[in-house]
């Protein structure tokens, strides 16, 4: 006899045939039309009223190495996030762009360091980049003043769960908030920055961010390739066998999309999944089966070769060269 | 000026004007019955199927003021719902008054039952007239305690302080929630009990919770017209004044309800049936302005419903608690029963 409501719900899950699954019965061009307007409505970005986002320059500074502006950008009303673009020096004709999702504070000031951060290596492959922060982290933190800092761990009293919440509650969710800031970023980057090349915005995301830049990737056409890591993988595999953050949880996705579907908005764009052995929250079962799903989508664009799964020893990290190397 | 995600959402879930509240001139019962099939819609509640209740009674025993059943119901393919029912003794052999009773979150349902299992037990049942059953049935009510999703014998194997998170998530991934489960639990509880037992009123079926078992008692009552009587404590509350401005528990939560409803709005659904919104004046959970917001939109449809009189507000001094002694008066009045207890 079953007094358990996670079972029960992981066996709801587990025997839903979400109505977005790719199946072969439409062309695969069709399918996406469809799919992506299903999913623009899932995570609620028809929710947030249309905005031309303003932006300020708040600074801007040289080196030898490359040029930083830093923007702060209202990418809807009353909200403002922070995007840090640096730009190679010298920069002659237009290149392509990196940008990194960046949660925690020391993950920003990791990702700016001169010497072998991500930053650092995009530009030295002639790559302009842009550390754009995420809703509920850094500059965008949400108050948690009911919890310290040292209290904080991998429990529901995260940064992110009221303002998740709240998100839910008027029908959107952090993904489709971060995914908005995103988009809004790229429309300021691209109309003012006319040395990037708008055909070659890549997008590379770890964890809570990799979330982010697979949901971007999937609704916003103009991304041209992701690198995603310990973020892809099927429902029951992660999120409801861990307690994720409550900022990776999409309201009534499963019934609509089984997380390799939303993968396969993104063909013929090129995707890399970075998958490590011994990822405890985001198994590599889970990554696997996400992939296949993916994977046929691909298949059936005849993309097959910008769809790519890499394994890799040990428990999951963020490591830079290896997301650089996937651009 | 530089906002945050939690100001710019709060910003978004107080500035919205809820879809369906209910307007002057409305004709009422087309409201509520366009207003309860959306929230049926929101709660997921489409999503649910009944199945066979395989109904089990897993012991009867006799004290000296009430017998007492403990049984199981399967409410959705493989979850099962453990309840207690205590019959005042000698009522077996009439039609009486049920109150159906959900605890909020606590160790769990045995604390209705005044049954102390854990440290802490015997504070969380006599620090807030928590022990519901052992109250009804001195009141001379039938009572029924039921778990709920995430609590106690249901709490899903979580080590974490909170049962609720993680279930409360998946169901809200799959378009459900768990204060829709709770409503469903609740139903199929009451099919089992109307059918198995005969010495229960239907016409006089009340639902009683405090804190997350008041939410769940408000939101049953909405979606089950056979509820007679909706007893709400601690709960009851605009969201700005609650779920939208503090922490509460994850399973408080349904995803897209503001932009239809805020929670004074639902009253209508329970209309004309009797609400008794129960709340401490010092609830620093659910602050007292926001409980008088949901009275007052409360009061204005129970007016245009034809029946002000079934529609109260019960005020107790202190803070996130039942007040007994302040709702079994209200109960009996509006339900014409008559209190048993001794004094």
């Amino acid at each position: 006899m079953n007094f358990s409501p996670l079972i029960r719900n992981r066996e709801y899950i587990a025997g839903c045939n979400p109505s977005m699954k790719y199946d072969g019965s439409m062309p695969a061009s069709e399918w996406q039309k469809k799919a992506r307007k299903e999913l623009s409505s899932l995570i609620g970005i028809d929710e947030i009223e249309s905005f031309l986002p303003v932006s300020t320059v708040v600074s801007e500074s040289e080196c030898e190495l490359y040029k930083e502006i830093v923007i702060r950008i209202e990418t809807e009303r009353n909200f403002f996030t922070t995007a840090t673009l640096r730009v190679p020096a010298g920069l002659s004709a237009k290149a392509p762009l990196a940008v990194y999702l960046v949660g925690k504070t020391e993950d920003l000031d990791a990702a700016l360091k001169d010497e072998g951060s991500v930053s650092a290596l995009a530009l030295g492959r002639g790559m302009c980049f842009m550390a754009l922060e995420q809703r509920n982290f850094n500059s965008c933190f949400a108050i948690t003043n009911e919890i310290s800092p040292e209290a904080f761990t991998r429990t529901t009293w995260c940064e992110c769960f009221r303002s998740s919440m709240r998100s839910a509650m008027i029908g959107r969710s952090t993904v489709g908030d971060r995914v908005w800031d995103l988009m809004r970023t790229l429309d300021v980057v691209l109309a003012n920055y006319c040395f990037i090349d708008a055909d070659n915005i890549s997008v590379i995301g770890y964890r809570g961010n990799g979330t982010t830049a697979y949901y971007a990737a999937a609704v916003d056409e103009r991304i041209s390739s992701i690198v995603v890591c310990s973020s892809v993988c099927s429902w029951n595999s992660s999120l409801t066998s861990f307690n994720q953050c409550s900022c990776h949880y999409v309201p009534n996705i499963v019934n609509s999309f089984n997380m390799g579907d939303i993968g396969g908005l993104i063909a013929p764009r090129r995707i890399s999944v970075l998958a490590y052995e011994e990822d405890e929250y985001f198994p590599l079962e889970g990554v696997s089966e996400s992939y296949e799903e993916m994977k046929k989508v691909y298949s059936a664009l005849g993309a097959d070769k910008a769809c790519e799964l890499d394994v890799l020893a040990g428990d999951a990290i963020f490591d830079a060269a290896t997301f650089i190397a996937k651009l | 000026m530089i906002s945050i995600a939690e100001h710019k959402n709060y910003e978004l879930l107080t500035g919205i004007t809820p879809a369906m509240r209910y307007a002057d001139g409305m004709d009422f019962s087309e409201w509520q019955k366009t207003a309860r099939a959306k929230l049926f819609d929101i709660l997921g509640m489409n999503k649910y199927e009944k199945c066979d209740p395989l109904f089990n009674i897993e012991y009867k025993t006799e004290t000296d003021t009430y017998t007492e059943y403990r049984f199981t119901v399967q409410s959705e393919p493989n979850y099962f719902v453990p309840s207690v029912m205590r019959i005042p003794k000698g009522m077996e052999t009439q039609k009486n008054p049920l109150m159906l009773c959900l605890q909020g979150h606590s160790t769990g349902f045995h604390i209705s039952l005044g049954k102390p299992i854990y440290e802490d037990d015997e504070i969380t049942i006599s620090g807030g007239d928590r022990d519901f059953c052992v109250r009804g049935v001195e009141e001379g009510y039938v009572c029924v305690a039921i778990e709920q999703r995430g609590f106690g014998e249901c709490k899903g194997g979580e080590e974490l302080p909170r049962g609720c998170h993680l279930t409360s998530m998946a169901a809200m991934m799959s378009g459900r929630s768990t204060l829709g489960e709770r409503a469903w639990d609740v139903m199929r509880v009451l099919d089992a009990i109307l059918e198995h037992f005969d010495f229960i009123d239907e016409e006089k079926i009340c639902l009683m919770g405090n804190s997350g078992g008041g939410t769940a008692t408000y939101y049953t009552c909405c979606v089950d017209e056979r509820i007679s009587l909706c007893m709400p404590s601690s709960a009851v509350c605009s969201w700005d004044m609650s779920v939208g401005v503090k922490r509460h528990c994850t399973c408080n939560y349904v995803a897209g309800i503001a932009k239809y409803f805020d929670m004074g709005d639902l009253a209508g659904l329970i209309a004309p049936r009797k609400l008794i919104i129960v709340h401490g004046i010092t609830d620093v959970g659910f602050y007292k302005p926001g409980v008088d917001k949901c009275y007052d939109l409360a009061e204005k449809m129970y007016d245009v419903a034809g029946v002000p009189q079934n529609c109260d507000l019960v005020t107790g001094p202190f803070g996130h608690r039942f007040y007994a002694d302040l709702s079994w008066p209200v109960v009996h009045k509006m339900m014409g029963t008559v209190s048993k207890k001794e004094d």
